[in-house]
């Protein structure tokens, strides 16, 4: 403990200091209320968000770099921690971005399949600068999946692509290297658990497998309900290192084609969080506030523990997500409450969800 | 040398008549970081240059024969330089006629090596997937199976249960013959009615199908063994043939290195077109030079062109890709050439934004030092500069380490002169300053010292680099000019009490005022940044959210980093320690050669165990030098100062190499 404590205690009090600078509850009830993204822009200057929103090029805003200016402001907070926290739990949060990461792999391979040019991709991607690994320069400049994989040598994605080459092959869709890229960045995050010793690997080990169970359910419903695929294809997309849906638990769900078995075939607390769903759309929404809940706990318990770190950047992701969400309903025209339908952000009374 | 190039961003108009004139000159104007004009604002409008792609479609046709034919016929390949002017459009039926005519003689016989060669790849192939079955399995068996499925292939290991579950519900059986390439060989039987059910689940798996030639039956050891047979035919075969292409190789090798450079030549000019923009019947180049060519380019250029090409110099802050991030000013270093090998180390770390301090100079200095103190012996030094100056001469490739060996060599042997050090004898020069393992403490003071150096330069850098980005938030934390303040008085009065033994009162009263103050200024480092650099009124900053955590932090930052300055400088003392153990590793070696020497033909024994243990000392303490001094640069002395994310300069024919890789 006293170990931890020394190790953790700079990392906490900075990730206290970032907490602190979330919006709040008022901040989301003036932000429904908005009309305009002019308008978002006119109040996230007087938030956190002001650094990232004024290196903005003067004039109109499109939605996308809107959006992707909120996501440098959540790589700022990891860049910070990851300063902070002692050099071995840093790898966990580095494999939590590893995320974001993945998400430009997968827009860069989207483009050279599409034929996009390079402006056009480079201008989709999230800005991690020297948080990134990949060789952005050399794969934008590829013509060809098969070389883009092969640029990718050095990185952990390469050796799933080589393994999902021949489906891709196959069925002529980048879906297989989209779910390699996916799993692999999961399996390292499991993987890097084992970085982690005594206290922090436990607790960690916690709501990293919920957090792999939400995405599990959330692929599920997505794969079986959204796009038809079927139950014997989705469970060989299941990412293993869930906390209480197992192989065989997902293996069930996935053969369920109704709501209210599939419901109560979930293992408690999920049947108990998500029994009131009343479409496939909301397993998805409640599961996310339940989460959001659970990581706000986190920062009851004892501070000196790399979950902190963990919870304050995912807390941190859910609120620039709602944001990103604001931004396109707006710039969609819907009215900004739609987002209250499937986001999870702090409203006044109910404490976080 | 403290900064990298002054680089100033052109565009160049060029009239249609001159462009491959221009981009001949430009190709050996090696200088010029090419802006792509397809990733800029103007190519996102549509302003890109339309390349003559049909002719460079056709020349990489060509590259592809000639490359076919130089492979396939083993030619060593040399650089050959071209004594005439290419011009593409002009030189492509000269190089095509002559290239069919060495075709025509050559390709039959290498079209039989190749199948020959082919026949043996899939044989062999073929007898390895077939290994992994029982020598007992049959095949003609399978083939009579009227309601059963089956495949054989590869599926990633670790999918192997999800694989099962997916298929718990239908009849099924796998097994798991092998592993191959960290893939599990499986092979799987279903009933044909769930066939459909069995394929959608391998694909969830990544499968990867072995294809079984429907021809093959019989048992698994039966067919091998007729593989077998027939592998020994296509290696005798294949044996003719290649004597065959040797004749083929002294014939034509000087004639296909020639052409092969004239297309590439030729595929250089039109490749660089990729990277221009056009509008109307000008092409548009891009790119940043150096200051200092700017006019000596435009000269060239202008006589080329005779007078008629454009030249804009554009401000970087004007540039829309620059507001946005999406491009950086690129980074040229310009370090002298002994200076210049660690280039290759720094930007291992990574590479310097433009407006930073370049850090290679110090980075090279410290890196000689450290090594010469920890690795002083002027035998070794001579040995390295040897080897350094070996692969300098003889390996290109690798010139750059040669001539860091030979830096290395020297301060090696400058230090052995002042420890009085050579192979590990202490008897034969005299020490000029000190010997190492007579004066440890005296050693361990000095390390310090240079710890002590490195640490303040890097906060100095920090700082020059904070005023250079405009980066004043940090100036007033523990990691600014502050916290360097604060490290500096530390290490000022610690010094003083060490040599003297004790510290005068009114030494201790300043001190703590002074202290007082910098530990107030960097805990209110926030607030004040806010109050002095963005001039807002007291009363908004004392109401402002957040502040007391502010402080908090910036109280537990200030012991955070404290201890790191002080555990950073202690840090330095390995190069004591590891100019120890250099020295302590010589005593076993002479511990060891005594020894021997009392046994039978003693004093060859003894040389040889010296030379050997010379020889260990050399690759193993040298390798764990260099890797104790690039973690003390990397770790100790670049975090303090350097940012990093900036773009590495990448000169026109290199930019064209990797443009022609990836067609």
């Amino acid at each position: 403990m006293i170990v931890r404590t020394f190790k953790y205690s700079f990392a906490h009090a900075k990730t206290r200091a970032l907490k602190g600078n979330l919006l709040s509850a008022e901040d989301w009830e003036d932000l429904l209320r908005l009309q305009s993204l002019k308008d978002v822009i006119k109040y996230l200057s007087g938030t956190d968000y002001a650094e990232v929103l004024s290196h903005l090029p003067k004039g109109q805003h499109e939605a996308e770099v809107l959006s992707l200016a909120f996501y440098d402001e959540l790589f700022r907070d990891y860049a910070k921690l990851l300063k902070a926290v002692p050099g071995k739990s840093s790898s966990i949060l580095k494999a939590l971005l590893l995320r974001y990461e993945a998400e430009n792999l997968k827009t860069i391979l989207r483009g050279i399949w599409e034929g996009r040019k390079p402006y056009d991709i480079r201008f989709l991607l999230f800005h991690l600068g020297p948080l990134s690994k990949l060789p952005m320069g050399d794969l934008l400049q590829t013509k060809k999946i098969a070389d883009a994989i092969e640029l990718l040598k050095s990185t952990l994605f390469y050796s799933s692509l080589i393994h999902a080459l021949p489906q891709f092959k196959a069925q002529g869709k980048l879906f297989p290297l989209e779910i390699a890229i996916d799993t692999t960045i999961f399996e390292n995050i499991v993987a890097n658990l084992k970085t982690l010793t005594g206290y922090d690997r436990k607790q960690t080990a916690i709501w990293v497998g919920e957090l792999i169970d939400f995405e599990n359910l959330c692929w599920l419903i997505r794969f079986r309900h959204f796009y038809g695929l079927t139950p014997e294809e989705i469970i060989n997309y299941i990412l293993p290192g869930g906390k209480r849906l197992g192989i065989r638990d997902l293996g069930g769900l996935a053969r369920i084609s109704d709501l209210s078995s599939f419901l109560k075939a979930l293992p408690p607390p999920y049947r108990n969080v998500l029994i009131k769903a009343k479409d496939w759309q909301e397993i998805q929404t409640f599961f996310k506030r339940w989460f959001l809940n659970r990581l706000y706990k986190i920062f009851r318990k004892d501070p000196f523990q790399i979950s902190i770190q963990l919870s304050y950047l995912l807390i941190k992701e859910i609120e620039v997500k709602a944001l990103d969400g604001l931004v396109s309903i707006l710039d969609l025209g819907s009215p900004p409450e739609k987002l209250l339908e499937f986001m999870s952000i702090p409203t006044r009374g109910v404490s976080n969800v | 040398m403290f900064k990298p190039e002054k680089l100033i961003r052109i565009t160049i108009q060029v009239p249609l008549q001159f462009i491959s004139a221009v981009t001949a000159t430009l190709t050996r104007f090696k200088l010029l970081h090419l802006v792509r004009i397809s990733e800029t604002y103007l190519g996102h409008l549509g302003y890109t240059a339309d390349t003559d792609e049909g002719l460079i479609k056709k020349f990489e046709e060509l590259f592809k024969e000639v490359k076919f034919i130089i492979e396939a016929l083993a030619v060593r390949a040399e650089q050959i330089a071209l004594q005439d002017l290419v011009i593409p459009e002009k030189d492509i039926f000269r190089i095509k006629d002559r290239l069919k005519e060495v075709k025509k003689a050559v390709e039959p016989t290498l079209n039989s090596l190749k199948i020959a060669g082919g026949e043996l790849v899939e044989k062999k192939a073929l007898s390895d997937k077939i290994s992994f079955l029982p020598a007992d399995f049959d095949f003609s068996r399978l083939k009579d199976c009227r309601f059963v499925s089956w495949m054989i292939g590869l599926v990633p290991a670790r999918g192997l249960e999800k694989l099962e579950e997916s298929l718990a519900e239908v009849h099924h059986a796998f097994t798991h013959i092998g592993t191959f390439q960290q893939r599990a060989v499986i092979m799987v039987f279903g009933l044909k009615k769930d066939e459909s059910i069995l394929e959608r689940a391998l694909k969830g798996a990544f499968f990867e199908k072995i294809d079984i030639p429907a021809r093959i039956s019989g048992t698994a050891g039966k067919i091998i063994a007729d593989i077998q047979s027939q592998i020994e035919t296509l290696e005798e075969k294949k044996k003719r043939l290649s004597l065959e292409r040797e004749s083929f190789k002294k014939k034509y090798s000087e004639e296909l290195l020639i052409i092969k450079e004239k297309i590439i030549a030729a595929r250089n000019i039109l490749t660089a077109r990729r990277f221009f923009g056009k509008i109307d019947k000008s092409y548009l180049i891009s790119g940043w030079i150096p200051i200092r060519l700017f006019e000596k380019l435009k000269e060239t250029l202008t006589a080329v062109t005779e007078g008629q090409v454009i030249f804009e110099k554009v401000d970087s802050a004007e540039l829309r890709e620059m507001r946005e991030g999406v491009i950086n000013i690129p980074i040229l270093f310009n370090n002298p050439m002994l200076i210049s090998p660690f280039e290759k180390l720094t930007r291992l770390y990574g590479t310097p934004r433009y407006k930073e301090v370049e850090p290679t100079i110090f980075f090279a200095l410290s890196f000689l030092l450290m090594f010469g103190m920890m690795f002083g012996d002027v035998g070794h030094g001579i040995v390295l500069f040897i080897v350094g100056h070996i692969i300098f001469r003889r390996f290109y490739k690798y010139m750059d380490y040669g001539v860091i060996l030979m830096e290395c060599g020297i301060v090696s042997a400058i230090f052995g002169f002042l420890y009085g050090s050579l192979f590990g004898l202490d008897n034969v020069i005299p020490a000029l300053w000190f010997r190492p393992l007579n004066n440890i403490s005296y050693f361990m003071k000095v390390a310090l010292g240079v710890g002590i150096f490195l640490v303040s330069l890097g906060f100095i850098l920090n700082l020059i680099n904070a005023l250079r980005l405009s980066e004043y938030e940090g100036l007033l934390s523990a990691s600014g000019l502050a916290g360097a303040l604060f490290y500096w008085m530390l290490i000022g009065v610690g010094v003083k009490y060490f040599f003297t033994g004790h510290l005068a009162p009114h030494e201790l009263s300043v001190f703590g005022w002074v202290a007082g103050l910098l530990i107030t200024i960097i805990v209110l480092n926030q607030p004040l940044y806010r109050l002095l650099f963005k001039r807002q009124p007291i009363g908004k900053i004392i109401k402002q959210k957040g502040l007391l955590t502010e402080i908090v932090e910036s109280v537990v930052q200030l012991f955070d980093d404290i201890i790191r300055y002080l555990s950073n400088t202690i840090s330095f003392i390995r190069l004591a320690a590891f100019a120890l153990a250099h020295a302590a590793l010589f005593l076993s070696v002479f511990s060891i050669a005594d020894l021997v020497a009392h046994e039978k033909g003693g004093g060859l024994f003894y040389w040889l165990v010296v030379t050997a243990g010379n020889a260990v000392i050399i690759l193993l303490e040298g390798l764990v030098v260099s890797i104790q001094i690039v973690r003390l640069e990397y770790y100790e002395f670049f975090t303090k100062f350097f940012r990093g994310g900036g773009e590495q300069f990448k000169s026109f024919d290199h930019e064209i190499d990797s443009e022609k890789n990836n067609v």
